[in-house]
């Protein structure tokens, strides 16, 4: 289920507020005597509501009471460095009885508020701190793992069924176009906010669908993958539904003028002579005059008609195709420019180029040119995604090999996302082997246990990663 | 879509007798739910049951989360249920509030407390007008929605199979070996490591800085003109591309320009207009120019009826977007202006659009001659004025049959047109006028005949005034006798004396209001026998008769300007007021009265 209870946002919101203010102020400070009660109110609401008060954190998601509560850049800092002091504190999860009183919030806010001692295992230390000060009514425990059994393999399912729908909702739409049939826009309406919510639910699963490269056309795969990591940055950036829904449609059309290029052009193999270029790069005009001919939609989606049109004109609008009337990159069009890079980096489908490794396609877009993509998108892409992106060959310092299956929860864990062995360091497959957290330390060294070694090439091994994470 | 909404079910005896009494809760929820959605599409907006049955489900709801933290229920074919408990079934059909669900692929529905706050009506209002005979799609209108208060998990129903979905072999590989060793070697002998220390990767990091950079960019996004912005991609790509480009982008501005135009966008439209033809200028080519002129002229008519329609309801254009659209229209609007003209409030736009009006009339006269023979008459009529103005004398026969036609406002019309053509051929309708049934049209006609004086016009108003006139009003009858006296001159004396002065075979004399309307026009002649005539009548004891008679003599007496100020005050009603005394007014309507009315 997708949404968020009304209070669920004011609570956390009203939590931070006091911590900062106990981290600003002395307690008898009116700031922080209002923001305390602030809390009282916010927490009643939803104990009185419903029961119970539950925050849990995975990932870059909250979730008040099981649902999760969607950010968006208004309250995103606040939000998001709210979750900060979760983590810092090791915790994942944290339960207010019916009874928790205005003491037990100041006091656990309290705890909260302070930075933990270093040398001693965080969850533990609070969970001592807040005995010791009388909480009794608000624990708090560990992180959740982002891959959960059973209920993981249902996630997957309904993942894997969305995406080759997509596929072929794709598919149908383009060639529809060419051959002047009307666009169903019910279908692509429905595909495209099945894309969004499945990333909503559960993004690491959605993203390790951009794996499954067993399709025929490379086309319609790449426009599915550039609508799942859009929408999912977008989530990241704190997009609503409805926004998500306009940038996952901008995207699943993006290169939707490619159907007017002749397939010869779009297969050849090595470089395009003029002319061949020439025809390439006006798809974006050929995709925004197409969108003028779908049907069945109440407006026309002028929204996705710009994304499709500018995606390639970077950012310093030294792109194409030619700017001749003064306008901006548009942001979608950004998102698109970048995400498109990404999945054609780490695919086989340009002629051109040799696909790479995700973690090597970070890389190289984090040292594009200047003026090729937004910069501050691909911070927050790469925080997104990690250094080692879902689906990364790695090869362990222990000489495991494994594949990543999802970003680190912790956002300061760039480059120690969490890991299935597939080998062991005698080279012997494993299967399904166990999932590692790579900020794992060994108690006794403090150091961690595994280290990522170097990312390799799953073509060399013969292995397909998508049996891994997809 | 797996449903992470917790559910309180409990297996006891004493929890079981509670669930029953709670599905009877629920049941009689879902039912008031339903009820009030009836009543929506039933009642138009306002009826007092409808409020009567929201309130009616509020309750319930507010007994339903004193029970239960929300309520949700599971969607079947016909039935809704709650902890599998039926709580809601129909026979199948378009009634069916559970298969409207159903078949949108909806299979949970939650309500959650603070639905009643504000989207419960907005709820209640998508499932009354969702209809199934037309398809709509409630899943995607309640997704859309978004609400916080409803809750839905779905599968996709639609008609696309995945079709072979590739299904991982998670166990791909396993108890084999690795045949390459290399990698995995060179790693434990060296026992290299990725850089822990992500110093290189520290420009990473999501700063303040950038976080505000984000919601400045989504803001700018979201308030961007986005109709504006495509309208510039168009624009460019007409600019830089061939012809055939052209064509495409002109077919699209084609469909698209209604629509901005009854959105009342005039700012898109203007620069549309502007820019195209900018643009055709600046290419200097025929084709390109012909496809402008082409798109404009299928579009002027809606252009003229938008900026029209825009004043009346208080949203004119700005003045630099009227001046595009009125300076963009072609001919084709001619007929919508020649309508709406004539209703424009704001007189500033009215003077701008008749301008434009003006403009294109006058390079295509055969528009306007053409709308003569239109049926709406009040068009007809329009047509008529606006030849008349601009002298189109080729439009005379149009004129002339239009001044046959059964509607008074385009014989009017067609016979004052005539007027200011002033030919012969035209003349002839205007003394058919002179006996036409329409009195504004009569008095029309004998005022462009006095102007005019076409041939043997004098005759024929000498055989009408020699009877006296005496169905017409005062009015009328001052009128015909002035445009005789201008005509006749001094051969107008004899016949106006004798209605002045003459008797009849019975030795009664005229109604005062035609001597005096004879004796004005006496006065308008100016000639001795003119004043010999008045002399006469100097002591008439009709009071009307004697006051206008004294009028009349002080006419003869002033120069020719003045007397035709003063014979020109008798025109139409201002007739009865030739007696100053308003005593004498009342007999002078009195005695109109005694001639049966003829006012």
């Amino acid at each position: 289920m997708t949404g968020a209870p009304p209070l669920g946002t004011g609570v956390l919101a009203a939590m931070y507020g006091a911590v900062r203010a106990m981290q600003l102020y002395p307690a008898e400070n009116e700031v922080v005597k209002r923001s305390l009660r602030e809390v009282g109110e916010q927490a009643e609401r939803i104990l009185e509501h419903e029961g119970g008060l539950s925050v849990w954190v995975a990932g870059n998601y909250m979730f008040v009471n099981d649902l999760q509560v969607r950010l968006d850049l208004h309250d995103y800092a606040a939000l998001a460095a709210f979750r900060e002091v979760f983590r810092g504190h090791g915790v994942g999860r944290m339960e207010a009885d019916p009874k928790t009183g205005s003491e037990d919030w100041h006091a656990f806010l309290s705890a909260i508020a302070t930075d933990p001692a270093p040398g001693q295992p965080p969850l533990e230390a609070l969970q001592a701190d807040l005995a010791s000060r009388g909480v009794t009514h608000i624990s708090v425990g560990p992180p959740s793992p982002m891959f959960q059994g059973s209920e993981g393999e249902q996630s997957l399912d309904a993942a894997r069924r969305t995406y080759a729908r997509s596929v072929k909702v794709a598919r149908d739409m383009m060639e529809g176009l060419v051959l002047g049939k009307a666009i169903g826009a019910r279908r692509a309406e429905r595909a495209v906010l099945a894309v969004v919510d499945q990333v909503l639910q559960d993004p690491a699963t959605m993203l390790g669908m951009l794996t499954l490269r067993d399709f025929d056309d490379h086309s319609y795969v790449h426009s599915v993958n550039v609508a799942i990591l859009s929408v999912a940055l977008g989530d990241y950036l704190g997009f609503n539904r409805e926004q998500l829904f306009e940038l996952g449609f901008a995207a699943l059309f993006h290169d939707i003028g490619k159907v007017l290029i002749p397939q010869a052009v779009l297969n050849k193999m090595g470089w395009l002579n003029d002319e061949e270029w020439r025809l390439v790069s006006q798809h974006p005009d050929f995709g925004l005059l197409m969108l003028f001919n779908v049907e069945g939609f109440e407006d026309l989606p002028y929204r996705a008609m710009l994304a499709v049109y500018e995606h390639h004109m970077k950012p310093d609008l030294s792109g194409y195709p030619r700017v001749i009337r003064r306008r901006r990159q548009g942001l979608f069009a950004r998102i698109i420019a970048l995400t498109e890079a990404y999945d054609a980096a780490i695919s086989n489908y340009s002629k051109q180029f040799l696909p790479c490794s995700p973690d090597e396609a970070i890389r190289q877009l984090r040292e594009a040119e200047s003026g090729a993509y937004d910069k501050v998108l691909i911070r927050a892409f790469v925080n997104m995604m990690g250094i080692f992106p879902v689906a990364t060959l790695v090869i362990l310092d222990t000489g495991e090999m494994g594949v990543v299956v999802a970003p680190n929860p912790n956002p300061k864990a760039l480059n120690r996302p969490l890991v299935r062995i597939i080998a062991s360091p005698d080279g012997e497959r494993v299967g399904e082997g166990p999932i590692r957290d790579l900020t794992e330390r060994d108690p006794e060294t403090g150091g961690y246990r595994r280290s990522i070694a170097r990312s390799t090439d799953p073509g060399r091994y013969g292995i397909n990663v998508a049996d891994h994470v997809a | 879509m797996t449903d992470s909404t917790p559910d309180t079910a409990t297996s006891d005896d004493s929890a079981a007798a509670t669930d029953d009494e709670l599905a009877g809760l629920v049941e009689e929820t879902v039912n008031s739910l339903l009820k009030a959605a009836r009543a929506r599409q039933t009642y138009v907006a306002g009826n007092p049951l409808i409020e009567r049955f929201h309130g009616e489900l509020c309750e319930k709801l507010a007994t339903v989360w004193d029970a239960m933290p929300h309520l949700s229920l599971t969607v079947d074919e016909g039935r809704l249920l709650w902890r599998e408990r039926q709580v809601y079934a129909k026979d199948l059909g378009p009634d069916n509030f559970a298969f409207r669900f159903f078949k949108d692929g909806i299979r949970q529905l939650a309500l959650l407390p603070g639905v009643e706050e504000g989207e419960l009506e907005e709820f209640i209002g998508l499932l009354a007008r969702a209809r199934p005979a037309h398809d709509d799609d409630l899943l995607a209108t309640l997704w859309h929605r978004d609400f916080k208060a409803v809750r839905m998990d779905y599968v996709d129903v639609s008609e696309d199979e995945a079709g072979e979905v590739p299904k991982p072999d998670r166990n791909a590989g396993a108890g084999e070996s690795l045949e390459d060793m290399t990698e995995i070697e060179d790693v434990l002998a060296s026992g290299e490591v990725m850089e822990d220390d992500i110093a290189e990767f520290a420009d990473i990091a999501l700063r303040e800085p950038d976080l505000l950079y984000l919601k400045r960019e989504m803001e700018a996004e979201w308030a961007r003109p986005i109709v504006h912005d495509v309208t510039l991609a168009l624009l460019d790509q007409f600019e830089m591309r061939d012809q055939e480009r052209r064509r495409q982008v002109v077919d699209i501005l084609r469909e698209m320009l209604p629509r901005l135009l009854a959105e009342r966008d005039f700012s898109n439209v203007a620069m549309i207009v502007n820019e195209l033809q900018l643009l055709a200028n600046k290419t200097g080519e025929d084709e390109t120019q012909d496809l402008v002129t082409s798109l404009l002229r299928d579009m002027s008519e809606a252009m003229a009826e938008m900026v029209s329609a825009a004043d009346a309801e208080g949203a004119s254009p700005g003045a630099d977007e009227m001046a595009a659209l009125i300076g963009a229209l072609q001919a084709e609007a001619i007929p919508t202006l020649v309508r709406a003209i004539p209703a424009v409030p704001n007189r500033h736009t009215r003077d701008r659009l008749a301008e434009a009006l003006d403009r294109l009339v006058g390079a295509n006269p055969g528009y306007v001659v053409d709308l003569l023979t239109a049926e709406d008459p009040m068009l007809a009529a329009e047509a008529a004025r606006i030849v008349g103005r601009l002298g189109l004398r080729e439009a005379e026969s149009d004129l002339i049959e239009l001044s046959k036609r059964p509607e008074d406002v385009t014989r009017q019309a067609a016979i004052e047109a005539l007027a200011i053509l002033g030919s012969a051929v035209g003349a002839q309708a205007l003394s058919t006028a002179l006996s036409d049934p329409g009195k504004d049209i009569r008095m029309a006609a004998v005022n462009a005949i006095a102007a005019v004086r076409p041939e043997g016009a004098g005759e024929l108003l000498r055989g009408m005034i020699a009877t006296g006139l005496p169905d017409r009003d005062a009015g009328e009858q001052m009128a015909f006798m002035r445009a005789y006296a201008t005509l006749a001159e001094d051969a107008a004396v004899p016949v106006l004396a004798k209605l002045l002065n003459g008797r009849k075979w019975w030795g009664g004399r005229r109604a005062p209001t035609v001597r005096a309307c004879a004796a004005r026009a006496l006065g308008l002649v100016g000639s001795e026998s003119a004043r010999a005539a008045l002399e006469k009548a100097a002591s008439d004891r009709a009071a009307p008769v004697k006051s206008a008679v004294r009028v009349a003599l002080r006419a003869l007496d002033s120069d020719s300007d003045e007397r035709e100020r003063l014979a020109t005050t008798m025109d139409t009603d201002e007739a009865a007021e030739v007696v100053e005394d308003p005593i004498e007014m009342g007999m002078l309507a009195d005695l109109d009265d005694e001639q049966g009315g003829k006012r």
